[in-house]
Parts: C-alpha cells; sequence; structure tokens
C-alpha cells in the first residue's frame, strides 16, 4: 500500500497544486483530479498507470510501512558517520570592530585580535586535521575581519603549505576594503566569497550601521567595494537584515539596488529576518517574517534569489555544531561549539563535534521543511528565538515564483510535460 | 501532470530502502561509494554565505 510522502509540501494556485518533496527534491503540478489520487494513496495491484509510477519512483508515494523521518534520520547519522573529506574552519581573527549595530550578539564581549601565538595554536590544529584527501575551507570572521589582515596574510600563507584544495570566504561589513586590499583578498587569501549585510537605504544603513570614525557616508563606499569586488571575479553575498523598524526602506533599497547592480555577475542578494537577542526589546514574529518575504519575492523576484533551496541537496548535519570536520576559532585560538559563541569562555569546546546531534523535537519531527533544516539554530534555540532554518520563512513565495518564471518558460519548452 | 523537476531518484531509493540498523562494514563502505557517486552529501555545514 501507497501513502502520500509525509515531504510533499502542498501549495495550492488558482486550478492546480504545485507539490516539492522537500526530502527528495522534486516539483510537479497537478490538477485537483491528479492532486486527489496523489493524497489517497493506492493499495498494492499488479498494474499501475504512468502517473502512479512516476509518483512511486520520485518518492511523492511512499510504501505505507516505512518510516520516512526515521529513515532520513538514519541517513543522516551514517553520512555524519562516513563523510570526512573536509575541514571547515570559521575563524575570528578579531573581535574589535568598526560598526556599532545595535542587535550584535557579540555586543559586550572584549575586543581583542588574535595574536601571532594563537594564529600559531590555529595553524597545528588545521595542520593536525590534514589528509590528502581533504580540502579546507574559512571562512574568515569577527568582529570585522579587516581590522586584523595580518593574520588573515599569516594563517593563509602557512595553511595554503599544506592543503592543495583550499578555499576561503569572509564576512564583513565591506567598509574596510580598498584597492590594495581586495588584491590581497583575490591573490593572497584567496578568497571567492564574500558577505556583506546592508540593513538598508543610504541613511538608514549609516545610522544603523554607526561606524566608529568615519567621514563620509559608509554607505557609498560599501556599494562602490561591492561594486570593486565582484568585478575581481569575488562572488558577493549581500545579506538583507530585515526587522520591523527598517522592512520599507529595505523595499527602497532593493530598488536601489535593482538599478545600482544592473548587469553585475557574481552577485547575490537575499533576506534574512534578524532574529531576537538580548540587545532586543522586541523581535520579528514567524507571521511577520512570512509576510516580508512574501512581500519581497513578490515584487523582487528578478534579482533577490536563495541559493540552491529547491536544488540543494537535503542535510545531514544541522549546522557546525554536529559537524565534526567543522569548528569556530575564537582570536585566542580555542575551539567554540560555533560561530555564535566565539570567545565565550563557557563555550570552549577543544574537541571534535561528533559526539553532538541534531536536537529534533517533536514539532522538528513532524514538520516538512526537516529535511532542509534539521532542527535549525542551535544558539537561536537557547535563546528562545526563531531557529527554524530561514527557509521556512520563504518556501512558499519561493514555490510561488519558482512556478510562475517555470510557466514563462513553458511556451519555450523548458518542461517536460506528461 | 506537469513536472517541472524530477526527485533524485537514487535518493528516493536508497534512503527509503537501506536498512542501515543491518550494515557490516563492507556494505557501510560500498552505501557511502554509491552515495557520493550520486552527489549526496555536499558540504552544507560551514556558515551559508
Amino acid at each position: 500500500m501507497y501513502r502520500q510522502s509525509k515531504y510533499n509540501y502542498v501549495i495550492e494556485t488558482a486550478k492546480e497544486y504545485c507539490i516539492y518533496n522537500t526530502l527528495y527534491g522534486g516539483i510537479i503540478v497537478l490538477d485537483a483530479d491528479e492532486y486527489e489520487i496523489l493524497s489517497n494513496g493506492t493499495i498494492e495491484k499488479n498494474s499501475y498507470t504512468d502517473t502512479e509510477i512516476f509518483f512511486i519512483d520520485n518518492g511523492f508515494w511512499i510504501e505505507d510501512y516505512i518510516n520516512e523521518t526515521e529513515q532520513y534520520l538514519k541517513f543522516c547519522e551514517f553520512m555524519r558517520k562516513h563523510k570526512h573529506d573536509y575541514v571547515n574552519a570559521v575563524i575570528a581573527v578579531t573581535t574589535k570592530c568598526n560598526a556599532r549595530c545595535f542587535y550584535c550578539f557579540e555586543k559586550g564581549i572584549v575586543q581583542k585580535d588574535m595574536t601571532i601565538e594563537s594564529a600559531d595554536k590555529v595553524i597545528d590544529y588545521l595542520k593536525s586535521r590534514y589528509d590528502i584527501n581533504k580540502s579546507l575551507g574559512i571562512t574568515w570572521y569577527g568582529g570585522e575581519p579587516l581590522m586584523n589582515q595580518e593574520i588573515i596574510s599569516y594563517i593563509t600563507k602557512e595553511l595554503c603549505k599544506i592543503y592543495s584544495d583550499y578555499s576561503a570566504s569572509m564576512i564583513t561589513n565591506g567598509l574596510l576594503f580598498d584597492d590594495e586590499t581586495i588584491k590581497k583578498a583575490v591573490y593572497d587569501w584567496k578568497i571567492g566569497v564574500v558577505q556583506i549585510t546592508l540593513d538598508g537605504t543610504e541613511e538608514i544603513y549609516n545610522s544603523r550601521k554607526n561606524y566608529i570614525n568615519f567621514i563620509e557616508s559608509p554607505f557609498k563606499t560599501v556599494i562602490n567595494n561591492i561594486k570593486k569586488l565582484t568585478e575581481h571575479n569575488i562572488q558577493v553575498s549581500i545579506r538583507l537584515n530585515i526587522d520591523d523598524d527598517n522592512f520599507n526602506d529595505i523595499i527602497h533599497l532593493l530598488e536601489f539596488l535593482r538599478v545600482e547592480m544592473a548587469g553585475i555577475e557574481n552577485l547575490f542578494i537575499y533576506p534574512a529576518v534578524l532574529t531576537k537577542n538580548k540587545f532586543m526589546s522586541d523581535f520579528t514574529s514567524e507571521e511577520k517574517a512570512m509576510n516580508y518575504m512574501e512581500k519581497i519575492f513578490t515584487s523582487f523576484s528578478d534579482i533577490v534569489s536563495i541559493r540552491n533551496l529547491i536544488e540543494a541537496p537535503h542535510k545531514f548535519h544541522t549546522c557546525m555544531l554536529d559537524d565534526e570536520n567543522a569548528v569556530a576559532v575564537g582570536t585566542d585560538g580555542n575551539l567554540y561549539l560555533c560561530e555564535h559563541y566565539v570567545d565565550k569562555e563557557k563555550y570552549i569546546c577543544n574537541k571534535n563535534n561528533s559526539a553532538n546531534k541534531p536536537v529534533i523535537t517533536s514539532e522538528c519531527y513532524n514538520c516538512k521543511i526537516l529535511p532542509k533544516c534539521l532542527g535549525g539554530c542551535y544558539a537561536n534555540r537557547m535563546e528562545n528565538n526563531l531557529y527554524c532554518s530561514i527557509e521556512k520563512y520563504y518556501i512558499n513565495t519561493y514555490l510561488k515564483e519558482k512556478l510562475k518564471a517555470v510557466y514563462e518558460n513553458y511556451s519555450v519548452g523548458k518542461i517536460f510535460r506528461r | 501532470m506537469k513536472v517541472i523537476q524530477e526527485s533524485k531518484k537514487e535518493y528516493v531509493e536508497l534512503v527509503k530502502e537501506t536498512d542501515f540498523d543491518k550494515l557490516d562494514d563492507f556494505q557501510e563502505l560500498l552505501l557511502y561509494m554509491k552515495l557520493t557517486e550520486i552527489g549526496a552529501g555536499e558540504n552544507v555545514s560551514s556558515i551559508e554565505i
């Protein structure tokens, strides 16, 4: 007997149903009659229709005796046990920062740079993880990592002597890039991706970032730096930090970016709802978050994207917390639970994370987004914050937009029709 | 029915039909090789930027 997969995520349009299987990645559109067949399942029989065979082969129908969630969680455990062909390290080279964002979760920690001695500790650790089959991915982190460039150069140089398969990215506010730094980023630090946060249009951005000792408009400088980085083939991810106060201005920012960044490749813009922390009195509810995403995707689907949401394989790690191959490193060279906890002494772990497992609550267990999330952000969960994966807030809208795009392409035969 | 994107059929087969509790070491190795071959286990655990 076959029943509908638990992971069939359904959105209803005027006359049709769009179904996305979040575990296996298939997307189909059914009319009402076909949807009824999918929903009802079937008993075992001698022959099946083509549609039914498609449902079975593609995981939209599952044998009744299979517990999909248990199987999926065992698959994740299997992959965590066996996949060790990479090492990822998020390295905080400084906790100093030239911005003073009111929502920063690092607010209050001691501001200091990583020293050469601490850098040596990091290098020794990552050398100890080396294996000829392993790649190394570094994410430079802070504070503002560009405030300690010497250490980035030092660590990169040493690690590149060991790891031939090396890649790097950086999370920065982007203000301190100049021509010389960009050259260093490309040639010395081998940076392929940079994430820069924009909080609003010029006035709002300058006010929310509240930079120290900066006379000219930081907004203009950062926009200019984004362009320069892309010209040097560095991919820039612009993260739009959204909360209830700046949402309307983010719409204006997107209008600005649509014109200002037109034709630029290597640019990726995505919205993210700011989550609560102890420095924020209020926070955006799940309902509002979904509403914001819908407004953004409906009006700006030409420039805003969610990387590989549909195409991405299902997860087998929640995050670095349950990943033996991933570590977060503080300025003292110690290992921490994850990047949310760097330089917070009680979260030093100095051991691998293989013992940690995803936190799957009963809510998660029954959630259709589980394969995209696997329990969400541990740090946010501990803070009673929105911890679900960001996909939860934009999957509905994304699928609707995807469907629209698909229909536009349909006339040119890009879709396989059955 | 219109198919926008087919599922990864190899995943469907392997994830739903494998008895993960009863694999010996050799079977585990074979399964891992197969999963790697079909692109399972992309590295997604770093900060997604």
